[in-house]
């Protein structure tokens, strides 16, 4: 029987078992949400979208698909949440064909959850389809439709995705008489982006052409290119994979105040939840990169000699 | 899926594939193979009916019903690219692909290099020395962070410039940057193993949500039922690979 070290598909293996083991170990065990640090990132995210007003438009594109539910549906989520919490005029739309009915699912549970926090507001609570919130849904052209939506977003997208004009929607109106028509006139564009098209695509193609303040939520993979953008002030706002997801729900969850949001509904903590193994599963390649490089150094060693 | 009959069946054909899909860590098996299959079929499938109702009924057919004969130009432009397959013919196809070339050029060129280019350098062109502080920072943490921009920018580029042979001060300036890149690099890695485990715990919790009596213990049974079938494909294996070796 060779040594362990001698065979590799061995210590494949044994390092998917402990991977394995380490993060439903922490799933199973009852640990609670870690305390958490929030990075000037993620705080400036959360302030973007509370700098808005309420009644004022934010534009929010859905630019991931399952694959990458686990890292940005919690930051989909929880910015739902806060802009339903302040009461926005919150248009949705998603570049990934393949990502739409994650999109729509979110949307109407997180508008289900803004509606029960006023139940003495009966039938016209805040918000109602078409008036406070739209889904516009998917278009084909990927980076040609952020063009086109710096023309006109009604444009753009004829209809909605429940398939009524979008013209017509008394959600481009604003309390003062002013119309939404295109990019430019949202004072908050969010992405929450996967990869291609995403972040990339909304800042070339559609700050190219139009200055409106964008942030968004990207994959942990992603997150070191867009940070140039970030820091040449190109986006306002930066939550990176589930890390930054996290540090959201944390900001959410602490601001919460019934007397202004009207009844507090269960914390957000999806992401939360996942640190703990994040954290353990992160301690663990760290320790098999040091442990490698021990190997590694000996058997050279063992070799000149 | 409101059907209660319908989640519980979504629940079971999920884990069922995930686990199929993880098996492939022991080994290649039919499990696996049988979920490649399931996988590329669904999204190929998916893709198509979409992109037929989404695109040639939408963007075609509706438009061309409703009078809007122009929509004529792009689609014959489209079908131009078929002719590829025809060598007499195949000179009509670079018209479309000069079209779509151009358009192309045209609009992501200068955007690319205002966005792109043009405004990261205007990020990375910082003054060494700021006179004011501002809430996010002081002085000195301005100073240190634009000193360390540009030794990083100057570094990097004198490593990847190779008119000049890296001797003297020109090889310790590349050093330099190679250490820079270090930096990136690992910053890209931890970044990918932070994504990856955060794929990996999501599959976890949905295993680990569908393991409840409420969808009849799936993760549990699957996951035996994938231990025996794997075993008993190892022993079949065994038993029937030296004879086709054999013959």
């Amino acid at each position: 029987m060779p040594a362990i070290s001698q065979d590799p598909l061995l210590i494949r293996r044994l390092i998917f078992l402990l991977l394995a083991v380490i993060v439903v170990g922490t799933l199973l065990l009852p640990l609670g949400t870690p305390p958490m640090v929030v990075n000037q990132e993620s705080q400036d995210f959360y302030d973007a979208v509370a700098a808005l007003k309420p009644g004022d438009p934010i534009l929010i594109s859905f630019d991931f698909d399952p694959a990458s539910k686990p890292e940005l549906e919690p930051a989909a989520r929880a910015l739902l949440r806060q802009a339903f919490r302040r009461r926005l005029r919150v248009v949705t739309l998603g570049l990934w064909q393949t990502g739409i009915g994650l999109a729509a699912e979110a949307i109407e549970a997180e508008a289900e959850i803004a509606r029960s926090r006023f139940p003495q507001e009966g039938e016209n609570a805040y918000p109602q389809y078409g008036k406070d919130y739209v889904f516009l849904g998917w278009q084909p052209g990927q980076f040609a439709l952020i063009v086109r939506l710096t023309e006109g977003i009604q444009g753009a997208f004829p209809r909605e995705f429940r398939g009524a004009e979008t013209e017509r929607l008394p959600i481009w109106n604003g309390s003062n008489g002013e119309k939404v028509r295109t990019l430019g006139d949202f004072p908050l564009v969010v992405t929450i982006s996967a990869g291609n098209p995403g972040i990339d695509e909304w800042i070339r193609y559609g700050r190219g052409k139009e200055d409106f303040p964008i942030a968004t939520a990207v994959t942990a993979v992603t997150s070191p290119g867009r940070m140039p953008f970030y820091k040449s002030g190109q986006i306002i706002g930066l939550l990176a994979g589930m890390r930054g997801a996290a540090e959201y729900e944390y900001l959410l969850n602490r601001s919460e105040d019934p007397e202004k949001f009207g009844v507090t509904p269960p914390p957000l903590v999806a992401a939360l939840q996942g640190m703990n193994a994040l954290s353990a599963s992160h301690f663990l390649i760290i320790g098999l990169v040091v442990v490698s490089n021990i190997m590694y150094f000996t058997s050279q060693r063992r070799g000149r000699r | 899926m409101n059907d209660p009959a319908l989640t519980i069946f979504g629940a079971w054909l999920s884990v069922g594939l995930m686990l199929a899909v993880y098996s492939f860590l022991y080994d290649d098996n039919p499990f696996f193979k049988i979920a490649e299959h399931f996988y590329i079929g669904v999204s190929v499938g998916y893709l198509i009916v979409l992109s037929f109702y989404e695109y040639l009924i939408k963007k075609f057919w509706e438009p061309l019903q409703g009078g809007h004969l122009w929509v004529l130009i792009p689609a014959v432009m489209g079908l131009l690219i078929f002719t590829r397959y025809f060598t007499k013919l195949r000179w009509l196809s670079r018209w479309t692909f000069a079209a779509v070339m151009g358009w192309t050029a045209g609009v992501a060129i200068p955007r690319t290099i205002s966005q792109f280019l043009l405004a990261q350098v205007d990020a990375t062109v910082k003054p060494i020395f700021t006179v004011q502080s501002t809430p996010t920072g002081t002085d000195v943490d301005f100073f240190i962070n634009n000193l360390l921009i540009l030794i990083g920018v100057v570094a990097v580029l004198v490593h990847f410039f190779f008119s000049v042979e890296h001797r003297g001060p020109i090889r310790v300036t590349a050093r330099v940057g190679v250490l820079y890149l270090m930096v990136a690099f690992g910053a890209a890695f931890g970044s990918t193993t932070m994504a990856r485990m955060s794929l990996l715990y999501g599959r976890a919790y949905a295993l680990k949500e569908y393991s409840s009596a409420e969808y009849f213990y799936a993760t549990p049974i699957l996951l035996a039922g994938i231990i025996v079938g794997l075993v008993l494909w190892r022993q079949i294996e065994r038993r029937i690979l030296p004879t086709r070796r054999m013959s």
